[in-house]
């Protein structure tokens, strides 16, 4: 398999890989781990992906498939193949880095407490994917998908006054 | 606060994050990923591994009833022994490989749950049979030896099987309650 043209859809979709990697795994040294599932499972795949859907679908299909198995797993991660202990991601450091803004914060906040099936539906949404879409990489119905993002908005909300209750933003 | 009034802030997001962020090529480039293996396809692999086993261990008890065949006293417990690893064997024809980039991700947690499960509850049955196995062929390995010699060498290894069993197996069913909860997670975000 051409691994330059592997790393060239990494390249393409750094952003999705991530934000999906670092939604599901806050532990540094277990996101490297993950990095290195993630990057086996797509490598083993590329051979086979055939275009019929989206590469970014594609690549959010499996990476959110090992995220979630490994958020979910309680066996020993510590089974790294390579003894490299290296990220995938180079991240370019910013001098005078900006606090992250109260409604990134925000949202991250409530993306955090929500449990690894509605992170994914949430992340699909909100990458502008059909509930059509987002329905055959969950593997729910497409009215399904509509109540559980009716219900995540409606959480949203509710979310919102509490934080703002208790003085969100002022800390 | 709408959602989606909070989706510029996700885009906005997005982009800063892949100008900032680059692919560490050298890192990917060294990695063996041919060779490499995901810990789930090494669970499956030693499941799968150890259900292939099972055929082996059962040609090891056909053989050795075959060449004993007129000392029932050993073949007939070496074809038990066949007859066990194969039962072991189909109890576990199922499992195969799991494809992250063909299952939706409901479908696999249902898999990788159902996979705990079976294994989880099939471990006793496996356990045991592993020991009978080896009582079918204590016969023949025990034989030319002194009868005491072999009674203690026996009574000891069931001792110490019996002691291990009792040990995993109640680890094995608090694992088990805590698999079966999550499974009824899955089925109950899959039907709401």
């Amino acid at each position: 398999m051409d691994k330059e043209k592997f790393i060239q859809v990494l390249k393409d979709n750094r952003g999705i890989l991530f934000k999906v990697i670092s939604i599901y795994c806050k532990d540094p040294e277990d996101r490297k781990d993950l990095e290195q599932e993630i990057l086996i499972q797509l490598w083993r795949s590329f051979g086979s992906y055939n275009g019929q859907v989206k590469i970014s679908t594609w690549i959010y299909k499996i990476s959110m498939n090992v995220s979630i198995s490994f958020y979910r797993s309680n066996f020993q991660r510590k089974t790294r193949t390579d003894s490299i202990n290296e990220s995938m991601f180079q991240i370019a450091h910013v001098d005078h880095a900006e606090p992250l803004d109260e409604e990134r914060k925000f949202l991250h906040d409530f993306i955090s407490q929500l449990d690894e099936f509605n992170q994914q539906i949430l992340i699909l949404y909100m990458d502008d994917y059909s509930y059509e879409e987002i329905a055959d990489v969950v593997g729910i119905t497409e009215s399904n998908v509509g109540t559980k993002i009716n219900r995540l908005k409606k959480r949203l909300q509710g979310y919102y006054v509490k934080q703002n209750t208790i003085g969100y933003g002022t800390r | 606060m709408e959602l989606d009034d909070l989706k510029h802030s996700w885009v906005k997001e997005k982009m800063e994050l892949e100008e900032r962020i680059a692919i560490n090529e050298k890192f990917i480039n060294e990695m063996r990923l041919d060779k490499s293996k995901g810990s789930f396809d090494k669970m499956l692999s030693t499941a799968i591994l150890g259900r292939n086993l099972a055929l082996v261990y059962m040609a090891i008890s056909i053989s050795v009833g075959i060449e004993y065949i007129r000392e029932l006293v050993y073949s007939v417990p070496a074809f038990i022994g066949a007859a066990a690893m194969l039962f072991s064997f189909f109890q576990h024809r199922w499992l195969k490989r799991l494809d992250f980039s063909k299952m939706n991700t409901v479908e696999l947690q249902k898999a990788l749950c159902l996979f705990r499960i079976h294994t989880l509850r099939h471990s006793k049955y496996d356990t045991s049979i592993v020991c009978l196995w080896v009582l079918t062929l204590t016969p023949i390995l025990l034989k030319g030896l002194a009868i005491w010699y072999s009674a203690v060498l026996l009574v000891s290894v069931l001792v110490a099987l019996i002691l291990y069993a009792k040990y995993i197996y109640n680890k094995w069913d608090g694992q088990l309650k805590e698999h079966e909860m999550e499974l009824g997670k899955i089925i109950e975000f899959e039907g709401n």
